[in-house]
């Protein structure tokens, strides 16, 4: 038996040992804010296919997104919230938070009007990827017009025809036709004006996973943009599949800092309690929004003074207020700091391309097309709200109130304190130094508590009574009041007085402690391009139609042993247009296909 | 051999020890921002006086699924079957009663048996609120009990009065759509119901052994579902 359990002991060690490296190697433990978390060595990265190599100011860029992970096992939770920048070596012009169904996501992108002729940035990422360097976000750097930028002074020309790099446009399809994967069968190469134009795509490698695989396609004009071997922003066009291992080989930070979770079922919302740069560590803070009915949610600052929220999806698009409860530590310069996810540390230095005459050609072509399509106002977005705001949960306090009083009812009161001594059974108000207090009577015990309740106006946390004091009976709609120990998670207040004005008081009173006032951008909407429909039989559309991009569908699912079909119609822009399909299988393997067609009359 | 038994139980707990090391999320973030969403009010515990008010008398481990899907876990939960109230005890606060509306299922993971409570309508039971019903079985017929307690006697002890409280359940079948409610557990309490169906069931259930428990009603509805869907029309 002594022998057996020094057998046991041994092996127990040894394995043990061995174990020991084994997750020294694989795990990278890292201590949360506020517990001890170990995390499985997993990537997050994204792919963005975009719909077009340059951009007129005024136009919407599309895109379909992308997120893979290096551990494709079931377990593992990948993000479901994606964050989009579009930046200048100024900073951020355009910032977007979108939701991923499945890992995938896909939209739209307004180019504002007044963008000069530049080089812009365009980056995706998850808030897990921001544990890694900024390099592992997607970037892909986009050329962006001003619709009347005609003498482009800021870009070098060449304008020797000799030194021009011309564009052998069989040459790209010939090379993209070696990464392709996915096979794009036509009935025919050219097409009349406002044709249908029939697509079908094939899948016939049996390595790729048919279920769940997902495309995007776009059709858009070859242009001298498309050829990145002359041009010193070879970033311009990238290969998806450049893309897809670049990502994949590392070229991150192996050993991160778990700071960012991912984000799975909200947006976190993180921030910093400091008093001149002092931590402020177990303050309760608060969030809401002026609604008509008491709302808040609630975290406490750890020893760093730090704190999260997961934010509940009703307060995305909202004018948010952050303060906090109670400001125990009593200092006078305590202050809220909230982190800025689209703060990259980075910074973006762009590098304009030398234009050939062919390119500033395209150009100024694009912003005639551009112009004209304005005038007739051809280019079509529909936008989609997707049910996101379904089942979620409305952080309120109190479901039912107590009572219930309405001061429009009753004879014209002059401030809170007379409302309160005559139409708000079990409520006093007293004067203490530091001015007025509030106390509601226990329902149950009959006396009064012992603190005061928590006070709302306009469905957002007050610091005291003292703020509402001058409300007359003509500034209040309503009255809420539970007198009765309420809890809300670990929260529990003596009472709760829930005054709703008539004019949105919320809006100009002050609060005494440290606050913020804040707004986190609703999840963007899907965006697609809508296309306009040629039948014969229909009644002719006799405006222009100069699309160059012919088609755009971010959300195609490859059904397996099926037909994959595609049907749009020709404008009537003659030139000739590349079929630009990618995507991803699904066991991660990264799909495109190319094809060229030729628009003629 | 003993030996090689003893070097697979050193594999097997070595590896259990690890398996549970990897969390692959803010588990407990998820959990506090569901916690948040559970809102009610301090709970006086009448139990001192009102004995038997609770479906079980004592704490269960359990857990809560509010109306949105959220998952609140780890908590200590009661079921007042008198008041269809849901309790659960707080470090801080002690009692709370949640507010009803935002649960829609709850477990209670007691040493024998795991209950799930499901809000019903209750315009489903032809009552004026909804009532959280035990759920049993779901497949041709849906099974749930409704475990009300209702005042049963009235005790005088140590100068005090007590008000004793008895199980009073209400047995609830989804049968094509229709709302079938029973008070008993017993092979009677269906035919009553069924009485067209009373024959085609006895020879069915011929060498069904005597209904002596609630189990043996359950299983007994569950050998009788076709009998049941084929007559209800």
């Amino acid at each position: 038996m002594k022998k057996n359990f020094i057998i046991y002991l041994v092996l127990l060690v040894f394995l043990n040992t061995m174990h020991s490296y084994q997750l020294e190697a694989q795990l990278y433990s890292s201590r949360s804010k506020s517990n001890n978390v170990v995390y499985t060595p997993y990537f997050e990265s994204i792919n963005v296919h975009i719909d077009k190599d340059l951009y007129i100011a005024g136009d919407y860029l599309f895109f379909k997104l992308y997120l893979i992970s290096s551990d494709t096992s079931a377990d593992i939770q990948m993000s479901e919230y994606a964050y989009i920048v579009l930046r200048s070596s100024d900073g951020n012009i355009v910032k977007s938070a979108v939701k991923l169904e499945k890992g995938k996501s896909f939209g739209s992108i307004y180019i504002p009007d007044t963008l000069k002729s530049n080089v812009y940035q365009f980056l995706a990422y998850t808030n897990y990827m921001r544990n890694f360097e900024e390099k592992s976000f997607f970037h892909k750097n986009i050329l962006i017009i001003n619709r009347f930028d005609k003498l482009l002074k800021d870009f070098s020309v060449s304008d020797s025809v000799l030194n021009e790099h011309r564009i052998v446009k069989d040459d790209i399809i010939q090379y993209q036709n070696k990464v392709s994967n996915l096979k794009i069968e036509l009935e025919k190469d050219s097409f009349n004006v406002r044709e249908k134009i029939k697509i079908k795509i094939i899948c016939d490698n049996p390595l790729f996973s048919h279920a769940n695989s997902n495309i995007s396609i776009s059709v858009k004009e070859i242009n001298p943009f498309i050829d990145s071997k002359s041009d010193p922003n070879s970033h311009l066009f990238e290969s998806f599949l450049k893309e897809d291992s670049i990502r994949k080989n590392g070229n991150i930070n192996s050993d991160p800092t778990i700071d960012f979770f991912p984000e799975t079922k909200g947006i976190y919302l993180r921030g910093r309690v400091s008093n001149n740069d002092q931590s402020v560590k177990d303050e309760c803070l608060y969030i809401s929004t002026p609604d008509t009915a008491a709302n808040l949610q609630y975290a406490f600052s750890d020893s760093q003074g730090n704190f999260q929220f997961l934010l509940n999806n009703y307060y995305l698009g909202k004018d948010l207020i952050l303060k906090l409860r109670n400001n125990s530590s009593g200092k006078e310069n305590v202050e809220i700091k909230i982190e800025d996810k689209y703060n990259l540390k980075s910074r973006f230095v762009p590098v304009l391309p030398k234009l050939t005459i062919e390119m500033k050609k395209y150009i100024f072509n694009c912003q005639d097309i551009m112009q004209i399509q304005k005038t007739y106002n051809s280019k079509k977005v529909v936008f989609r709200q997707d049910n996101i705001n379904e089942n979620i949960s409305f952080p309120l306090v109190y479901k039912y109130p107590t009572a219930v009083v309405f001061p429009a009812r009753f004879i014209p009161l002059n401030d809170f304190k007379e409302i309160a001594e005559n139409i708000l059974m079990g409520v006093k108000m007293t004067k203490e130094k530091s001015g007025y207090e509030i106390y509601i009577a226990n329902f149950i015990t009959k006396t009064y508590f012992n603190y005061q309740p928590e006070i709302f106006l306009d469905g957002v946390p007050i610091d005291n009574i003292g703020q509402i004091g001058g409300l007359t009976s003509n500034d209040i709609g309503r009255i809420a009041i539970c007198n009765i120990l309420k809890v809300k998670g670990m929260l529990n207040f003596t009472g709760v007085l829930s005054v709703f004005s008539s004019k949105n008081q919320i809006n100009s009173i002050q609060f005494n402690k440290p606050f913020n006032k804040l707004k986190i951008e609703k999840l963007s909407e899907k965006a697609t391009y809508e296309t306009p429909i040629y039948e014969k039989s229909k009644n002719q559309d006799f405006s222009p139609d100069f699309r160059q991009l012919l088609y755009w569908n971010p959300n195609i699912s490859l059904k397996p042993n099926e037909e994959n079909k595609v049907e749009f119609y020709a404008s009537d822009y003659l030139s000739e247009y590349l079929i630009e399909v990618h995507g991803y299988s699904g066991n991660g393997i990264p799909l495109v296909g190319y094809a060229k067609i030729k628009v003629y009359h | 051999m003993k030996k090689y038994i003893i070097i697979l139980i050193a594999i097997v707990l070595n590896r259990s020890i690890y398996a549970q090391q990897a969390v692959l999320n803010d588990s407990s973030e998820l959990n506090n921002y569901a916690f948040q969403l559970l809102t009610g009010e301090k709970y006086n515990d009448p139990g001192y006086k009102f004995l038997n008010i609770y479906f079980k008398d004592y704490w269960i481990p359990g857990k809560v699924i509010l109306s949105d899907g959220q998952q609140v876990s780890n908590l200590s939960l009661k079921y007042n079957g008198f008041t269809n109230q849901l309790v659960m005890l707080s470090n801080k606060v002690g009692q709370i009663k949640i507010d009803n509306q935002a649960v829609s299922e709850f477990y209670l993971y007691d040493k024998e048996q795991t209950c799930h409570f499901i809000n019903i309508a209750g315009s489903k039971l032809n009552l004026e609120t909804d009532v959280f019903c035990q759920f049993i079985f779901s497949g041709k017929i849906d099974l749930y009990v409704y475990r009300r307690i209702k005042p049963n006697a009235i005790s005088y002890r140590d100068n005090g009065m007590f008000q004793i409280y008895a199980s009073k359940p209400i047995y609830v079948l989804f049968i094509n759509n229709k709302t079938i409610l029973f008070n008993q557990a017993t092979q009677k309490a269906i035919y009553i119901q069924f009485p067209y169906l009373k024959e085609q069931i006895q020879q069915k259930t011929r060498h069904h052994k005597k209904i002596k428990n609630e189990n043996d009603f359950f299983i007994f509805l569950k050998e009788i579902e076709d009998i049941l869907v084929g007559g209800v029309k």
